[in-house]
């Protein structure tokens, strides 16, 4: 699954070990996820789209919808 | 508490705790059940209970693999090491297996439970960062 965690991350200078000790996961966690290589549980989803104060929708991109 | 400078889960931090005193109550044990059958020589009833004090560093390890899964909150360490038990089961198994045979068919010794724990740990630690590389 696409996403916008990359963008996201880089406009509020947050590297991807500063993401993680945000969301209390490891860095391999944000890192995968980053890739679109594995795509988070809904609780996670949910805590991404709260720390950066937006909707799961603006950051997770179906590619199959689009 | 860093591996190649990776930070480390709490509860992989737990997991390292328990297989250390598992470890350290499998040397106590095995000195202690060693010595006693050394200067007692043991039988009937008293050799069960050596069979099952040396049992109790392996449930040691696997309760603290069952409880690591259990208390891993971060979802990506826990598929991937839920995908790294995996085939370190397989493997284990397939290694068990094959070994049984050449024991029927070449008189080839079985592979004890205590091998195959290592075995099992060794394949686990070995797979981790092969799995871990598809997510890269």
């Amino acid at each position: 699954m696409r996403n916008r965690l990359r963008v996201l991350r880089a406009e509020r200078n947050w590297s991807q070990a500063e993401l993680a000790d945000r969301l209390e996961v490891s860095r391999q966690s944000v890192n995968a996820i980053e890739t679109g290589k594995f795509d988070p549980s809904l609780p996670l989803a949910f805590r991404l789209a709260r720390l950066f104060e937006t909707t799961i929708e603006a950051i997770f991109d179906d590619e199959i919808a689009s | 508490m860093r591996i190649c400078g990776e930070k480390l889960t709490a509860a992989v931090k737990r997991l390292c705790y328990r297989m250390m005193v598992s470890g350290g109550l499998y040397g106590i044990m095995a000195l202690g059940v060693g010595s006693y059958r050394h200067l007692h020589h043991p039988h009937g009833a008293a050799l069960y209970v050596e069979a099952v004090l040396m049992m109790l560093p392996f449930l040691g390890i696997i309760a603290s693999f069952g409880l690591y899964l259990y208390e891993e909150h971060d979802e990506f360490m826990y598929t991937l090491s839920v995908q790294s038990s995996l085939w370190a089961t397989g493997i284990t198994v397939v290694l068990a297996n094959l070994f049984i045979q050449l024991h029927h068919f070449a008189s080839v010794p079985v592979l004890t439970f205590r091998t195959l724990v290592v075995i099992w740990g060794l394949v686990f630690a070995i797979t981790m960062p092969f799995v871990s590389r598809r997510y890269k």
